[in-house]
């Protein structure tokens, strides 16, 4: 882990209308991070992940991805993006799936995409069409197909939501070894036991970055002992509950 | 069975498509409109003919000036006089759509009981608009003959020739060129408007989007893929016509392929720009009638845009079927070649549609980037 700051934002905003979706993030993620972003729903947690990768413009302030202000089209080569949506064409197999998006990116080996078929457990499947798969599988394969370019940002919004807990340990384990191999991961959640895993945490609430840090920073800093609490503390502390 | 859980059923489906104004409004507007437009045509006689005459009869009193004068009254169309030699030019540069020529001895052989004949050469690319001369001729002449006194026992032979086509040339002739390049047409902007939806609706436009991939790329990517299926479609259809129902082509087939072309990339980015309008598949298909229904029938392909009423014309000039339709005819019956003005032209503003349908999908799919 180093100091340099692969994603930076400033005064983030995004406003859709009157509501406030991004307001105003001041954000900070280091090379070989493990970045949790943590809130409920609607607390802007997608939209931030979205102007990070320029699927949004913002209202106001700016949002720098090594170090390019985004929307930017050349970065996009090395980030690599996944949804809680599958994402994938369901009357493709899974190997032209993987040799589809592994061209979208400047063509990925084969050899490559047979490692990342191997990564997530699908080798088996490779001549299967996607439709034919179970929620799990697709998962995996949307995974494989979001890391063919060797991406040394990974965003991740939601990867884990509405996935068998076997699974979810599954995805934990690549993620931490993608971050061994040097890959800057922000990933975004609800679950607060998700937020073991991570370096650092934000937490997120009606689009303000409530309170950043590590787990245990977090919770020392507002004098609880678990996450939940803790968080609850900080939306105490900005008024929100009075 | 529980008409509780069936009404529940009903009542959801009403509810739900009460909602979805855009299929309300089309599912009611689109029968009135394409009914009100078939009924319009189906009622219509081809109007603006114009046909030329060239007189030689050398009679004082004569039976041709008689007959001239009763086409006149008739009122079915326009008379222009012209010489025998302007004839071929200006049938072939479509001023008039038939000429009528009257031999020197035409009032003589009559008055002495003779058969006398007249010449009705016709453009003979349009069925319809040959059909309608040819039956009026047929209807005026002997009348105006009848009308005669001292001529009952003449008889007036038409001699029917044709510049393009021939007496065997039917409606099917005609037709066969346009479905070349309308089928590919349609059934290009109609799988590129599901494709879109369906990228949107599974989420893998967003995975395209967080991509490298620009919007040039993907248009071309998309219009590439269709392109091969709108050309072996094209092929089928000529094949089709030219060995099972035996249609004589005159034209080049390269200049054919072009059209398909043009009308692909049109046809792509039409679609690209159609399928923003439409939140899901269902009103995607809503929307192939209204893009599809109107251009079929004023796109020159049934009705010759040339014999439409104005208000109608318009419209038709405002579609890019009905150019690839004048270009596609022009090669296929007439052999025009590409430097022609009639089908260089066509193809200038077909490329011209295609241009706008570009702009259009490139505003939409910058919109993806809020």
């Amino acid at each position: 882990m180093s100091d340099t700051l692969v994603v930076e934002t400033k005064r983030l905003s995004r406003h859709f209308g009157r509501i406030k979706a991004v307001d105003g993030v001041d954000l900070g993620v280091r090379a070989g991070e493990t970045y949790g972003l943590l809130g409920p729903n609607g607390s802007g947690k997608t939209t931030l992940i979205r102007l990070l990768v320029g699927l949004l413009k913002p209202t106001a302030g700016e949002a720098r991805v090594l170090g390019r202000v985004m929307p930017n089209k050349e970065v996009l080569s090395v980030v690599g993006y996944m949804t809680q949506a599958e994402a994938l064409y369901l009357d493709l197999t899974v190997w032209e799936n993987l040799v589809f998006f592994g061209r979208i990116y400047g063509g990925a080996s084969h050899s490559r995409l047979r490692e990342l078929l191997e990564l997530v457990e699908l080798g088996q499947r490779a001549d299967s069409v996607v439709a034919t798969l179970s929620g799990g599988m697709r998962r995996r394969l949307s995974l494989a197909c979001a890391l063919v370019h060797n991406p040394v940002l990974l965003l991740l919004d939601e990867p884990t939501v509405g996935i068998d807990p076997q699974l979810r340990v599954t995805f934990w384990q690549h993620f931490y070894k993608l971050n061994e191999q040097g890959v800057t991961i922000i990933v975004s959640s609800h679950v607060m036991d998700e937020a073991e895993h991570c370096h650092r945490l934000g937490l997120m609430r009606d689009g303000r970055l409530l309170a950043e840090g590590s787990a245990e920073e977090l919770r020392q800093g507002s004098g609880t002992s678990t996450l939940e609490e803790a968080f609850l503390a900080y939306i105490r502390g900005s008024g929100e509950l009075g | 069975m529980s008409w509780v859980r069936i009404g529940a059923l009903a009542r959801r489906i009403i509810t739900q498509l009460r909602r979805d104004r855009r299929t309300l409004v089309l599912i009611f507007l689109i029968p009135i409109i394409v009914l009100s437009l078939v009924g319009y045509l189906v009622e219509l006689e081809p109007t603006d003919i114009t046909i030329g005459v060239v007189n030689e009869d050398v009679a004082t009193v004569s039976v041709a000036d008689h007959i001239i004068a009763a086409l006149e009254d008739s009122g079915d169309f326009e008379l222009a006089v012209l010489s025998r030699e302007e004839v071929e030019e200006w049938l072939t540069e479509g001023r008039i759509q038939a000429a009528l020529i009257f031999p020197y001895d035409f009032t003589q052989r009559l008055a002495t009981g003779y058969e006398a004949s007249v010449s009705l050469r016709l453009e003979g690319s349009d069925p319809q608009v040959v059909g309608y001369i040819r039956g009026s001729m047929a209807a005026i002449i002997p009348e105006a003959l009848a009308g005669l006194a001292g001529m009952m026992g003449g008889f007036i032979d038409i001699q029917t020739t044709f510049v393009y086509g021939g007496p065997r040339f039917g409606t099917l002739d005609y037709l066969a060129p346009a479905f070349i390049v309308i089928f590919p047409f349609f059934f290009v902007f109609l799988l590129t408007s599901v494709s879109f939806l369906r990228e949107r609706a599974q989420g893998t436009m967003e995975r395209l989007l967080a991509s490298p991939l620009s919007r040039a790329e993907s248009v071309l990517g998309y219009m590439l893929g269709f392109a091969l299926f709108a050309l072996v479609e094209s092929l089928v259809i000529l094949l089709f016509t030219v060995y099972v129902l035996q249609i004589d082509y005159a034209g080049n087939i390269l200049i054919l392929v072009l059209i398909v072309v043009i009308m692909a990339l049109g046809a792509v980015n039409l679609g690209i720009f159609m399928s923003t309008f439409a939140r899901n598949e269902f009103q995607a298909v809503q929307f192939m009638p209204l893009v599809i229904f109107p251009q079929a029938l004023l796109g020159g392909m049934f009705w010759a845009v040339g014999t439409l009423p104005w208000f109608l014309r318009w419209l038709s000039y405002a579609m890019p079927v009905t150019y690839a339709n004048f270009a596609v005819r022009n090669v296929m019956i007439k052999g025009a070649s590409i430097l022609d003005w009639d089908v260089g032209s066509n193809l200038l503003i077909l490329v011209g549609f295609a241009g706008v349908f570009i702009f259009l999908s490139s505003l939409t799919l910058r919109r993806e980037v809020g």
